[in-house]
């Protein structure tokens, strides 16, 4: 299971993302059944789809923009590939007349097929008045998908993705986009201080790109059932929080990869409540002998998560 | 955007496999799609201005409670004052 892994030595992770130092934080447990042993719900969560789909469509916006295409063939590729990546294609035998399989049904009823393209369509529209051009890097590309990998202290890699770097109001930022049922508002924002990916994401950008990233925008969609609401938030990190998070991530780090050699993964009740709930809350009630069946047969098993795998 | 008898709706299109769409469909798409917004924001706007312009309903005091949950009609006669002699 692990063999084609890269962010793993016998010591445990040495590759870390922000989604590794998240899981870690929330839970020991939980970091031990996703990131280690490689557990997942069998289907995909609809808000992972939905966001994903709709994240990569906005990237590869700017990626189509930046290899000169016009703004308006830019849109028409994404949405395309957008419709493509929610059609669900049959797994043998596709025929366009007679098999073409079906399009993606989330079982949800704000975030759909028809939500997501809407969304990604009126997100231009949105902030067609507010462009925030992407910065130029000194080898002369601009600086869009953007994956690093740090080396740090202690053969430690720091690892990630950017969608892009911009400037807005002559300082550079971190370009990132969420969507959220909620309501966006101060709250909404807060939230992303403190924040794992948004303080990576800030160090990084300094560090990798040689940029003075002041910190992280976030353009936050909100779906509706009928219209896509849109927000833009900052959020700013300061070179001593940006200190203090380093150190910290490193003593994190160590610590997770002590736990990982010792094979002792407390589990840290206060999160099974949060975000609607543990998916693993289950599997954690039963007496530890039942554990092993019941994720056999409630969960799917798949490759563990490898932070360095490059994006396709 | 309307859809002549000719072409399939937007839904019925959400519906067909997307690999074979032309560049005109994607386009049609997103029109469609921009002209919702701008419904949706004509909407939002008029609702909102709608909102502002309402006015307040008049508050009722104790005694015109009173009629109303009586089912009452005051007419021209003071209802609220015999009530409130009584």
């Amino acid at each position: 299971m692990t063999s084609q892994n890269t962010s793993f030595d016998e010591s445990g992770q040495f590759a870390w993302d922000a989604t590794s130092l998240k899981n870690w934080y929330k839970c020991p447990r939980y970091y031990q059944y996703t990131n280690l042993e490689g557990w997942s719900s069998p289907h995909l969560s609809v808000h992972l789809k939905f966001g994903q789909v709709y994240a990569d469509a906005l990237e590869h916006y700017y990626k189509h923009i930046a290899n000169g295409e016009s703004p308006e063939k830019a849109l028409s590729l994404v949405v395309h590939q957008a419709l493509i990546d929610t059609w669900v294609y049959p797994e043998e035998d596709y025929c366009p007349e007679t098999n073409p399989g079906k399009p993606w049904d989330s079982l949800h009823n704000a975030k759909t097929r028809e939500t997501l393209i809407r969304s990604i369509v009126w997100y231009f529209a949105h902030f067609e008045d507010d462009p925030m051009p992407t910065v130029t890097l000194a080898n002369g590309k601009p600086a869009v998908e953007l994956s690093f990998r740090l080396p740090v202290n202690d053969d430690i890699i720091l690892c990630g993705h950017m969608d892009r770097i911009v400037e807005y109001t002559g300082g550079n930022y971190v370009m990132d986009q969420k969507t959220t049922g909620g309501a966006i508002g101060s709250y909404f924002f807060d939230g992303f201080n403190p924040d794992e990916q948004m303080s990576m994401y800030t160090y990084a950008g300094n560090i990798v790109f040689g940029l003075p990233i002041k910190g992280v925008i976030i353009d936050a969609a909100k779906i509706n059932v009928g219209f896509t609401d849109f927000g833009r938030g900052f959020t700013h990190r300061s070179k001593g929080s940006l200190e203090e998070w380093y150190d910290q991530t490193m003593y994190t780090i160590e610590t997770a990869r002590h736990h990982t050699k010792e094979n002792y993964f407390p589990m840290n009740t206060q999160s099974c409540g949060n975000y609607g709930g543990c998916s693993f809350r289950k599997i954690c009630q039963l007496s530890p002998e039942s554990r092993p069946n019941f994720l056999k047969g409630n969960f799917v098993q798949r490759p563990r998560w490898d932070p360095l795998k490059p994006r396709t | 955007m309307t859809d002549t008898p000719d072409q399939p709706t937007i839904q019925e299109l959400f519906e067909r496999d997307p690999s074979a769409y032309d560049e005109d469909t994607i386009l049609r798409i997103i029109n469609e799609l921009r002209e919702k917004r701008k419904h949706w924001a004509a909407g939002n706007k008029s609702a909102g201005n709608l909102k502002k312009k309402a006015p307040a309903a008049p508050k009722l005091t104790k005694a015109q409670e009173e009629v109303k949950s009586l089912g009452l009609t005051t007419g021209k006669l003071d209802l609220t004052s015999l009530l409130t002699k009584k």
